[in-house]
């Protein structure tokens, strides 16, 4: 038996009891590959689960193999591990019969459960070790205010660290110098003293400074640790994305996830925007020097609560089912590609649950009745355990259709959510118009969109896409701080507010 | 499909913003209807919908679309005491009456001040079809805007009654009778 599967719950795996009979688990490994198996069903997602479906039937339908994995799940039952669970709320509980596709809306919420926490709520903060590296640009562009506020950023952050965590500080500009080699944080003043040293000159080269500080993280990767890279810029770097891109496939091949902050106008928002999301990271803007020491700070505070780590997400609808689209919600908002599978949701922390919203097309003319729909699987590392504890969580939706529906309203959660989601759709699609030449269109979109932020209460950013629709009228073209802002601005509406944190 | 009162395109059943403007669309429609096309009136759509849109602080303004035992239209142009009645026909032009060339509109603007208005000649055109009204910028110099919103030339957007529409500096209320 493959041990990795000796840490999961075969019976969930499979949708049996653990004294299901023989038939009983037959009978759910044939239902399930009429489900999933490559032959019927082509989603990416799809292969995945039935790889492990595989595995579990494997197991559970020898009769040797079923008693040894009971054995094992005996010890395990005694020997409480952390654990999180996983609930799907859909946007309708009754679809309707209709001769058109239609398009059904999941939020799937991660919620982390602490030992001797059998209820599904939030357990207590918990503070994971850091094993992290802060990669900070000093080209010549953050002379002044730029650099001074990341200065009083870090030494601020360090308030926070102790001699438990481990910090590797990177400057780079067209070439890195590692001012602090990855250490537990013992003398502070001594890092302080060092940050203070940078000067602001020279290029800007990511690779350069995120490479280094990478080697530093991974050296010391730890399991046991959050392991985690913060890389602060305010330019755009040039003939070496590509290099950036793949450090990030290898780092979320190894565990170790990115995040980044652009400050100003010219840094490549897009490109940030993979690099991080291929980790499960995340890109923020920042466009007054001073919001980097909250943000930096808050990054650290997230990051020590992280309960679950490498959180991923696979997703396998039925054949007859589209999954279209993926946004994370919570605990930072952040468009997810749904072509390649597993998605990466980051790290999970152990008070705030993670959010995904899925958005699906149901086919036309279903039949009324009760109908499987998607099955999802949720597997994380468990941070804090010795060894490595993957554990998996799963969610098989079923849906009922109906011919007569009664009128329902959907979970004011949902509403709330696609409300947003709806105003950050709008500015990419000017964004999209603008970029096509479509310039009448673009206006038009963010006309829209800033009188939709105005009915929302966003009268900023509503006064931003004004200004930005006169602009584009005028020079074809956004502003670039107009441009980071409308879209950071519309994707972090999506974050809930700060005080749901203590629900 | 679901009809979005504000732009007109439909979006798919199940789906509660805009795919193309971004505004909410009716909740009630969602529910037990399996009909294509359906228009709503303002009571079922406050009676409905209040309660999960108060939350998104989203106002839905406007009247019914529906023309139901409608005939003709009555416009109330600003600072123009008698309104013009219009009877309902598929297709009535809006523009400024231009002798020379022999082009008059179904809805002449000419006698008020067209010219300083900023009226073109062949101005806008209220379609009338599939129960509903809508209006359909011709490329005017000037434009024409529905609820302040500038429409996009001969991209058609449904008329609530008692919108605002306004042909370049004219602007007038249009009710269903």
């Amino acid at each position: 038996m493959d041990p990795q599967y000796q840490q999961f719950d075969l019976y969930t795996i499979l949708g049996v009891s653990p004294s299901a009979s023989a038939d009983d688990i037959k009978s759910a490994y044939r239902q399930a590959a009429r489900r999933f198996h490559p032959d019927v069903n082509s989603h990416e997602g799809a292969a995945l689960q039935f790889k492990d479906i595989n595995l579990a039937y494997e197991v559970l339908s020898d009769e040797i193999q079923r008693s040894m994995y009971n054995r094992i799940l005996t010890s395990k039952a005694n020997t409480k591990r952390p654990s999180f669970a996983a609930r799907c709320v859909p946007s309708r509980r009754i679809l309707p019969v209709i001769k058109e596709a239609q398009v059904m809306y999941l939020l799937l919420e991660v919620a982390a459960r602490s030992v001797g926490d059998q209820a599904s709520t939030p357990g207590e903060p918990r503070k994971a070790p850091l094993n992290i590296a802060l990669v900070l640009d000093h080209s010549a562009s953050m002379r002044g205010t730029r650099l001074e506020k990341v200065k009083v950023a870090s030494h601020q952050i360090l308030s926070q660290l102790s001699k438990e965590d481990r910090l590797c500080v990177v400057a780079f500009s067209d070439r890195a110098d590692v001012l602090v080699k990855s250490d537990p944080v013992t003398e502070p003043e001594s890092i302080k003293s060092r940050v203070n040293t940078i000067a602001a000159g020279g290029g800007t080269e990511i690779f350069q400074g995120l490479s280094a500080a990478y080697e530093q993280v991974k050296f010391h990767f730890n399991r046991k640790f959050v392991n985690h890279v913060i890389l602060i810029t305010d330019g755009r770097t040039y003939g070496d994305e590509q290099l950036c891109l793949e450090l990030a496939d290898d780092a979320k091949k190894v565990g170790i996830s990115i995040s980044a902050m652009g400050i100003g106008d010219e840094w490549n928002d897009i490109f940030l925007d993979d690099l991080t999301a291929k980790t499960g990271g995340g890109a923020t803007y920042v466009n007054s020097p001073s919001a980097v020491i909250n943000f930096l700070n808050d990054r650290i505070r997230t990051l020590s609560e992280a309960f679950a780590e490498r959180l991923r997400l696979s997703v396998a609808p039925d054949s007859d089912i589209q999954i279209e689209s993926a946004f994370r919600l919570s605990p930072s908002a952040q468009p997810l590609e749904v072509t390649s599978q597993p998605i990466n949701l980051g790290a999970l922390q152990s008070t705030r649950p993670t959010r995904v919203l899925l958005q699906f097309q149901m086919p036309a003319n279903m039949k009324p009745g009760f109908r499987s729909t998607v099955r999802l699987d949720i597997t994380g590392d468990l941070i804090g355990e010795s060894e490595r504890y993957e554990f998996k969580a799963i969610v098989d939706q079923t849906t009922e259709i109906s011919a007569k529906p009664p009128a329902e309203e959907p979970p004011k959660m949902i509403i709330d959510a696609l409300g947003k989601l709806a105003l950050y759709r709008m500015q990419q699609k000017a964004e999209k118009a603008i970029g096509e030449g479509r310039i009448q269109e673009a206006t038009q979109r963010l006309e829209n969109l800033a009188t939709r932020l105005l009915q929302a209460g966003q009268e900023d950013l509503a006064h931003m896409a004004m200004e930005e629709a006169r602009r584009v009228r005028q020079t074809n073209k956004l502003s670039e701080e107009g441009r980071k802002t409308l879209k950071f601005g519309t994707r972090s509406l999506m974050l809930p507010p700060p005080d749901e944190s203590k629900e | 499909m679901i009809i979005c009162n504000y732009c007109g395109t439909g979006n798919r059943e199940g789906e509660y913003f805009c795919d193309e403007c971004g505004n909410p669309i009716l909740l009630a429609l969602q529910g037990s209807t399996s009909t294509s096309t359906t228009t709503i009136g303002t009571q079922e759509l406050k009676n409905n919908t209040a309660s999960a849109f108060d939350a998104i602080n989203t106002q839905i303004y406007g009247g019914t679309t529906s023309l139901k035992g409608i005939t003709s239209l009555v416009l109330h142009i600003t600072g123009v005491a008698e309104p013009v009645v219009v009877r309902l026909r598929a297709e009535m032009t809006v523009g400024r009456a231009d002798v020379q060339s022999g082009h008059y509109p179904d809805i002449d603007l000419s006698s008020y001040n067209a010219v300083e208005q900023g009226i073109s000649r062949a101005h806008a055109v209220i379609q009338y079809n599939d129960n509903t009204l809508t209006l359909l910028d011709m490329g005017s110099v000037n434009g024409t805007f529905l609820n302040g919103q500038r429409l996009i030339p001969r991209q058609a957007r449904i008329i609530h009654d008692g919108d605002e529409m306004r042909f370049g500096k004219l602007a007038l209320r249009i009710y269903f009778k």
